[in-house]
């Protein structure tokens, strides 16, 4: 797997290549900014770009910017953002427009190696990747009358998975049922909280993510 | 502006002026007749009648608290003026010259009385009695005299000597002593006004005097006369040509103009105080609303281009009415009038070259015009100076938070990065060599690293929301919801991007009404921000304890940008310009 970093700090930059190189990524190109990851993307060619969300020049979710850039100028290279930032909104800006192949980690999630690379092949593979943290914040919201009290304990925890980005047979692989128990579990949570039934698996992750925020 | 109501012409001033008019024409009738020479007035009519008008004009001028007490007394004093022409009246009823010869006496008694009304005495209880007890003392000897003095037998006689009808019985030593007991009597009150007057004008402050004095110094002169009247009489037969008690007459006279002249003056004081005051009022009523003498000055000089500038010291440049500050670019020759005081400029008038006599000629009337709009345009200047301090102060704490955040962000935060970098490489490492322990242990210290990050987060967060000026207030409001105590309802509409200062103050409100709404115990908070054309109405709803203090430190910031915070039970509700 071909990956290019793009992150402004030195410490953290290496951290984050010594740790993708040790897995046997192969890492293509290192930048301190977006703008240098960008120009050389028709050269390098990677399978996933990793961005920080925060880079020169003002330090606020220059990331996303230039993963919607990559998103749309090359549909063939999947974007994964690092971020420390919580909001959902920067997340939502990432994935309104493409939710295929793109990636929202907070930071400190990357030095598990094991997630990391679960995250970048998920991404290759063109599933949509939510940081639980986030998903766990907009499901755990104090809420008066909540129709997330009407989920049992099992659809609740689908629900958070969805919203993360995963298939239904990673679902099933993660909490150790049947694909088509699944399934099932997905068409209750959608009755129960009034979601247009089953969306491919892209567009439902938006969904499922509007309603939490609203 | 009410309009003051209009004098009104007392009955009773009326009834009193003519009367005493006609009193005083027959009096002088009277000394016109033939036989009259048995009186002082009558030797002196125009002194006489000079003196009775006077006292007539004093009664119907008096306005003021004590006017009725003044109107009485100079009443009784023309009564007692004339009475002496009455009984030396050689043709007159004889009734009517008894009569007469019973008031002579209550001259001086009508004297304290007449001072003590104008000068405002009789306000005082006591004050009134003594006037009373001169009275009853002066009558009881005239009554002694009328009913014991046999005209015929007196040796001192001189104004009426044929006829007393009120005579019981000729007794010429009882006469003796209530004439002495008379005199004295005269005496004390001559020696009583004269002291009286001189501590009144001795107690009065420097204004007050300049306006006591006639009624003072004339008591003090008709006191003098009565005594002198009285000491001269015990030793010579009373005549209307003996120089020495026509001398007396006549300072008498003059003595009680100047004290009639009292109450006449105070009411004229009064109606010159009374014109000032509307003039001064018909002035500020004339005067242009604030920030409208420009337009006054261009409309009556002819320049609708005119402009005027107020000169700030404290500031050290001009201003418009309005407090902005004015450009101070040099200006065509003759086209820039400065009005000075005491040599300092006051304002600027810029005009047409051919305006300058207009300009000119406007002058001192101007002038209070002027200062009025100078001292708002002043404080205009002031006030929007010390607003754009507090801004001032507001983005350089805000932009001290942002940089404390980048460095948190840059620093701290990175460090502890590649230390949960460097822990799981450790871990891994002990992993492989298993070594459980180890891999267990810094397995530990992983877990707390990535719990003071995410600490480090929600510090850095909560001093500068990054959120907010990358994305506006709507997911700024999102993420305060998502981590609140309480249910939170956030309902955003805005039109277009909010200026930073307007979206951080209302970012600080809603946070800190919703801490605030959970220190009070509330189950849930309603938030609705809408932007209206050039405000940002927030509201928010909360059922919190509403006898608990509110939290108020974000009213500061509203403040600063010009907004206002209303707190209503169970309500907050802030108004932010946002134009």
């Amino acid at each position: 797997m071909r990956v290019a970093v793009a992150e402004d700090v030195l410490l953290t930059r290496q951290g984050i290549v010594s740790m993708l190189g040790a897995a046997g990524v192969d890492v293509v190109d290192q930048c301190e900014d977006a703008g240098e990851l960008l120009a050389n993307l028709p050269r390098t060619r990677p399978d996933v770009a990793v961005l920080d969300i925060r880079m020169p020049p003002t330090h606020t979710d220059e990331g996303v910017v230039a993963a919607r850039r990559i998103r749309a100028d090359h549909p063939g290279i999947g974007v994964l953002v690092l971020s420390h930032h919580v909001e959902p909104v920067y997340a939502m800006n990432l994935i309104e427009e493409h939710p295929e192949g793109v990636g929202y980690l907070l930071k400190e999630r990357v030095f598990d190696v094991a997630i990391l690379l679960d995250a970048l092949r998920r991404i290759t593979d063109g599933e949509t990747v939510i940081d639980p943290t986030i998903v766990a914040r907009l499901v755990g919201r104090r809420r008066r009358h909540s129709p997330l009290e009407t989920l049992t304990g099992r659809e609740r925890a689908v629900l958070e998975l969805v919203a993360e980005g995963m298939t239904n047979q990673a679902i099933g692989a993660r909490l150790v049922i049947s694909e088509r128990t699944v399934e099932a579990h997905v068409s209750a949570v959608f009755d129960k909280l009034g979601l247009a039934g089953s969306p491919d698996r892209h567009r439902r992750v938006l969904a499922v993510l509007a309603f939490l925020r609203a | 502006m009410a309009t003051p109501p209009a004098a009104q012409p007392n009955p009773y001033a009326i009834v009193a002026g003519v009367v005493g008019t006609a009193y005083c024409i027959a009096a002088l009738a009277v000394m016109l007749g033939p036989a009259a020479l048995t009186s002082h007035a009558g030797r002196d009519p125009l002194v006489a009648e000079v003196a009775g008008f006077a006292l007539v004009t004093a009664g119907i001028a008096a306005t003021g608290r004590d006017n009725h007490r003044i109107r009485t007394a100079t009443t009784l004093a023309t009564v007692v003026w004339f009475a002496p022409v009455l009984v030396g009246w050689a043709d007159g009823p004889p009734w009517l010259r008894a009569a007469a010869g019973l008031v002579v006496p209550l001259l001086a008694a009508a004297a304290v009385h007449l001072v003590a009304s104008c000068a405002g005495w009789l306000q005082s209880a006591v004050a009134r009695k003594l006037v009373l007890a001169c009275y009853a003392a002066a009558f009881a000897v005239s009554v002694t005299e009328a009913l014991f003095r046999d005209p015929a037998n007196d040796p001192t006689c001189w104004a009426n000597c044929v006829t007393n009808v009120l005579l019981l019985h000729s007794a010429p030593g009882i006469v003796n002593v209530a004439d002495t007991i008379h005199r004295w009597f005269q005496i004390a009150c001559g020696a009583g006004l004269l002291i009286a007057g001189g501590l009144g004008l001795r107690a009065a402050g420097r204004q007050d005097r300049f306006t006591r004095w006639p009624v003072l110094a004339g008591g003090a002169v008709v006191g003098v006369t009565a005594a002198a009247h009285a000491v001269r009489v015990s030793g010579t037969i009373e005549t209307a040509a003996d120089p020495v008690f026509r001398s007396l007459f006549v300072a008498q006279a003059a003595g009680l103009v100047l004290v009639a002249s009292g109450p006449v003056l105070a009411t004229l004081r009064r109606m010159a105080r009374r014109r000032a005051i509307d003039r001064v009022t018909a002035e500020l009523a004339a005067l242009p609303a604030p920030g409208a003498l420009q337009a006054v000055l261009a409309q009556a000089v002819g320049d609708p281009g005119l402009t005027l500038a107020y000169w700030v010291p404290a500031a050290g440049c001009f201003v418009d009415a309005e407090g902005h500050r004015e450009p101070d670019a040099p200006s065509a020759p003759g086209s820039s009038t400065l009005l000075t005081r005491d040599g300092e400029p006051v304002a600027r008038i810029r005009h047409r070259p051919d305006a300058a006599e207009a300009v000119a000629a406007l002058g001192a009337g101007t002038h209070l015009a002027v200062d009025n709009e100078r001292l708002r345009a002043a404080l205009l200047l002031q006030a929007a100076d010390i607003q754009r301090s507090r801004e001032r102060i507001i983005a350089a704490g805000d932009a001290a938070r942002r940089d404390a955040e980048r460095d948190l962000h840059d620093g701290a935060q990175q460090r502890l990065l590649a230390l949960t970098h460097r822990l799981a490489m450790a871990r891994s490492t002990a992993d492989r060599g298993g070594d459980v322990d180890t891999a267990a242990l810094v397995g530990e210290a992983l877990e707390q690293t990535l719990a003071g990050l995410a600490e480090l987060r929600e510090l850095a967060h909560g001093i500068y929301p990054a959120v907010l000026t990358r994305n506006g207030l709507g997911p700024a409001l999102e993420s305060i919801r998502d981590a609140a105590e309480i249910p939170v309802d956030v309902t955003v509409r805005l039109g277009g991007p909010l200026p930073t200062p307007v979206a951080m103050a209302a970012y600080v409100t809603v946070r800190e009404a919703i801490v605030d709404a959970g220190r009070r115990s509330a189950t849930g908070v309603d938030v609705a921000i809408e932007q209206l054309k050039d405000r940002l109405v927030i509201t928010v709803l909360e059922d919190g304890v509403p006898d608990v203090p509110r939290a108020t430190r974000a009213a500061d910031r509203i403040g600063a940008i010009g907004g206002q915070l209303r707190f209503g039970p169970g309500s907050l509700e802030a108004d932010l310009p946002c134009g």
